[in-house]
């Protein structure tokens, strides 16, 4: 093991975040399919109670595969492939998803098999998120939403060439096709800013033409590959914005037009649907103030091969270019691309700078070398006692400076329920 | 197939156990809730991230965080060398950031545990090794083994008097145990207890860790409540002191034979070998409300009490119909045959399994009612999507919050574990709560969503304003 790696993964007050099983529910909850969570029910069925809001109102079939003991020890995969072709036959899924939990995920089970075999004796497409409970939930929403576009996609031929001419031809045409990844409630916690988000981006010369995860059904995700650009707007989208891109050439830009930001986000989109070049705008804008410049200035055009990473290297928090000299320092708190849209946000109307320190798994090239990546409780609060001014979710409070400034920003995949209805709109 | 009339029922399981479906009803408690009876106690869960997250947001909303703590488990921590490290490391790392080290940790370990065959005794022997301060108390969230086992809140029921040391018996000492909900003071099992000279202790009455070893001094442990019969009998047994399993039973009959049974305990001679109980416990005819009357004489008064109360529950109810699940009581069929001998129309069930103590009332129903409809609360098909017609039924009463939501009404008695109600005055209470909620509509879909009941709840519920 590595050394002291268990500080890394010990949380004696601060809680984890909604896991990766979860986010497979969110992301596939409203397009019409099953969800199985190959687990023996108990731990990840509380999944409807905490991080999921749409249950009381708008149940989804997602179910519980109730996994023995036995089953797992036998290796009797025919009672899963049974269950799920028998809740099919009552509910005729338009596709069947399975995820993982860690039991199926030690005894090294064949999902790929499994959901051949469900595929063939149901009729009904199925496909495995590969998830086995230890990871978040931007990776298994993200890992979600990337084998819905494989399923979606796959056997579809169209080039980028031919995209990248379409995408020539409507941004000719003043209008720019627009699909929008990475949302789920566990983000999006208020359904209206969906709407919100249309209406603005229709406003500004795109059609949407999908959104990933609230409100449209497959039928219409079906039509994503027709886009000129991905908006990515949370890191559960990236995985699917990143396919999309190697299949049709279609390119992103990442961010929440939150506040100030919104601008030059869907100034960077625009340049993106043009260029074809992904971009990170908030990550210009954050980039720009820890540097020089106006704002309106910022034309450097990020690629995910271009902006560095902080992903995990195995160093502990000590190398992460902590520097506790500066007592007016400023973070944002949280999952990238909402939280490095906030501190965009707070970075142009105060022109100041802003750190991100991301506390969610997905982060590859959505967060640069000088952001924090704290793990475990210990390194979390070491980085923030670096900051004098703090953004983040109401739990981290008591793990900042006692004098520090904090701005509460509820986020529903942190703290659940605990502060939903205090939960703001991001988008306005 | 989720829905099987009573007389069709198969016993002990009328489904099939297939696909899972979860009602989000949830004022039942779960291990962490159960845990935290143990006052200053603190929990750490060694586990994986997703299976952690309603582990933590229990303990987040009943606002017990400063007393739950977590270490999670990655793919490398499970090659490497069978969780004992990180399971040794992380909970040694919790302890050393606690303001003060807790008595007792309860450390929660998991299916993964199990399946690497982790070593449990080298991994307690480590911290106790590093921590002789601490009891620390294996525990287990291992809910692959629930359907072939004991679940883990069963066994957490055992675990959570572990600590308990044993300690000189106090005269007239009596423990009931068991029921998450405390039983009121004047509820009949504590009155009738008290009555007879005995000082009654629950585990919710422990404030301090102190108090809570004070239960070792207990001379008879009385359970109420299936799921922690083995953890009291066992507990009792080390204690050396009389154990007696009491439940709420709804049933005339079997009350009087409870009776039957507390007394031959408390007089340490009947069929509850109770060992040490003390021969001034005897006098149960000095019991204040029983002096004049002939204990047969009480228990016929009692049950025309009840009858009456049954009655006006029927005049009052008219037409609607009952429906009754297994969270609200813990005899679900055994109300269903009481109200049904009452005249009180029960229109179903809502059960996954049917108990070994509640088959007499399932052989009752199948021969006398066979028309009365047990319903599954987990197969896929009790989503609600998959019945939009029947909506807001107020021709309903609902006994739980279950069967408050598979029949969307607000009209239900909002009850876990048997309420707290026992004996004959249980009857009468649980009467008076169903008239009651026949007047006063309840917001279900503030209720319901809410964990543990009894405890804080500091969260919002879907629904609110904004979202």
């Amino acid at each position: 093991m590595k050394r002291e790696n268990w500080k890394r993964q010990t949380f004696w007050s601060l809680p984890v975040y909604t896991g990766d099983v979860s986010g497979v529910c969110s992301a596939l909850y409203e397009l019409g399919g099953m969800v199985i969570m190959h687990d023996p029910s108990g731990c990840n069925s509380t999944y409807n109670t905490h991080d999921e809001i749409r249950w009381m109102d708008r149940e989804s079939l997602i179910f519980l595969s109730g996994l023995k003991d036995i089953d797992a020890i036998t290796g009797n995969d025919r009672k899963l492939i049974d269950d799920i072709i028998e809740a099919a036959s009552v509910f005729r899924p338009k596709f069947i998803a399975i995820a993982n939990s860690p039991v199926p995920w030690l005894i090294g089970t064949d999902f790929r098999s499994i959901c051949s075999t469900v595929q063939q004796e149901t009729g009904i497409p199925a496909f495995h998120v590969e998830t086995n409970a230890m990871h978040d939930y931007t990776y298994g929403a993200g890992h979600a939403f990337l084998e819905m576009a494989k399923m979606l996609f796959e056997g579809q031929n169209i080039s980028s060439g031919e995209t990248s001419e379409c995408y020539t031809d409507t941004v000719k045409m003043g209008r720019i096709r627009v699909n929008v990844l990475g949302v789920t409630p566990l983000d999006f916690t208020v359904r209206q800013q969906v709407q919100t988000l249309r209406d603005l981006l229709a406003a500004n010369g795109f059609d949407v033409v999908s959104v990933w995860g609230i409100g449209d059904d497959l039928e219409t995700l079906r039509q994503a590959a027709s886009a000129d650009v991905n908006l990515v707007v949370s890191s559960t989208g990236i995985y699917a914005a990143k396919y999309m891109k190697e299949r049709f050439g279609i390119p992103y830009a990442a961010g929440v037009p939150a506040g100030a930001f919104r601008e030059a986000l869907l100034q960077a989109l625009a340049e993106a649907a043009e260029s074809g070049q992904d971009r990170i705008p908030y990550l210009e804008v954050l980039g720009h103030f820890h540097g020089s410049g106006q704002v309106s200035a910022i034309k450097r055009t990020y690629s995910s091969d271009e902006t560095p990473t902080g992903q995990d290297t195995g160093e502990t928090w000590e190398g992460n270019g902590i520097r506790t000299e500066d007592t007016e320092r400023r973070a944002v708190c949280g999952e990238p691309v909402t939280m490095g849209s906030v501190a965009a946000d707070r970075a142009i109307r105060e022109q100041a700078e802003y750190d991100i320190i991301c506390l969610t798994e997905t982060q590859e090239g959505l967060i640069t070398a000088t952001d924090h990546c704290p793990q475990g409780e210990e390194e979390i609060r070491k980085i923030l006692a670096g900051y004098s001014d703090v953004t983040a979710d109401p739990m981290l409070e008591h793990a900042c400076r006692k004098d520090a400034v904090f701005h509460e920003l509820p986020h529903f995949a942190y703290s659940g329920r605990l502060y939903l209805n205090r939960i703001p709109a991001l988008i306005r | 197939m989720y829905r099987v009339s009573t007389g069709e029922a198969q016993f002990p399981l009328p489904f099939p156990q297939r696909l899972e479906y979860n009602a989000p009803a949830h004022g039942t408690w779960n291990i962490v809730h159960i845990s935290m009876l143990v006052p200053e106690a603190h929990s750490i869960y060694v586990c994986s991230d997703n299976c952690m997250r309603g582990v933590i947001m229990t303990a987040a909303e009943m606002g017990c965080q400063d007393r739950f703590s977590c270490v999670t488990l990655s793919e490398t921590d499970v090659m490497v060398d069978n969780l004992e490290t990180i399971t040794i490391e992380g909970a040694a790392n919790v302890i050393d950031h606690l303001e003060k080290h807790p008595p007792v940790v309860f450390l929660f370990l998991v299916c993964l545990h199990i399946f690497v065959s982790s070593d449990e005794e080298y991994i307690l022997k480590k911290l106790r090794e590093r921590y002789p301060d601490i009891c620390f108390v294996r525990c287990y969230m291992d809910c692959v083994r629930q359907k072939t086992g004991p679940s883990p809140d069963m066994k957490l029921r055992g675990f959570e008097y572990e600590p308990i040391r044993v300690r000189e018996k106090v005269s007239g000492r009596v423990n009931v145990l068991g029921c998450d909900v405390a039983y009121a003071s004047d509820s009949e099992l504590i009155a009738y207890l008290r009555g007879t000279g005995s000082d009654v202790r629950q585990l919710q009455d422990c404030r301090t860790y102190e108090e809570y070893q004070r239960l070792g001094e207990a001379r008879l442990n009385i359970c109420t409540y299936m799921n922690a019969q083995d953890g009291i009998a066992k507990l009792s047994q080390r204690m050396g002191c009389g154990y007696l399993y009491l439940p709420p039973a709804v049933d005339y009959e079997e009350i009087r034979e409870e009776y039957r049974h507390l007394d031959e305990a408390l007089r340490g001679n009947g069929k509850a070998k109770v060992q040490e109980a003390e021969a001034e416990h005897s006098g149960t005819a000095e019991r204040p409300d029983v002096q004049a009357e002939s204990r047969e004489q009480w228990l016929s008064e009692q049950e025309l009490l009840c009858d009456k109360a049954l009655a006006h529950l029927k005049e009052k109810l008219g037409d609607i119909s009952v429906a009754i699940d297994y969270t609200c009581h813990q005899r679900p069929l055994g109300i269903a045959k009481l109200f049904l001998t009452h005249g009180i129309c029960v229109k179903r069930v809502y059960l996954d399994s049917v108990l070994e103590e509640e088959k007499p009332a399932l052989e009752w129903l199948k021969e006398h009612a066979p028309g009365v409809e047990l319903t599954a609360t987990m197969r896929p098909q009790m989503i609600r999507m998959a019945f939009p017609e029947e909506s807001m039924d107020n021709t309903i009463l609902a006994l739980g919050q279950k069967a408050a939501w598979f029949e969307q009404t607000g009209h239900f008695v909002n009850m876990i574990e048997s309420g707290g109600l026992w004996g004959y005055e249980g009857i009468r209470q649980l009467c008076h709560l169903c008239e009651d909620a026949l007047d006063h509509e309840k917001n279900m879909r503030d209720i319901i969503p809410r964990k543990g009941m009894g405890w804080p709840s500091l969260c919002d519920v879907p629904g609110g304003s904004g979202v």
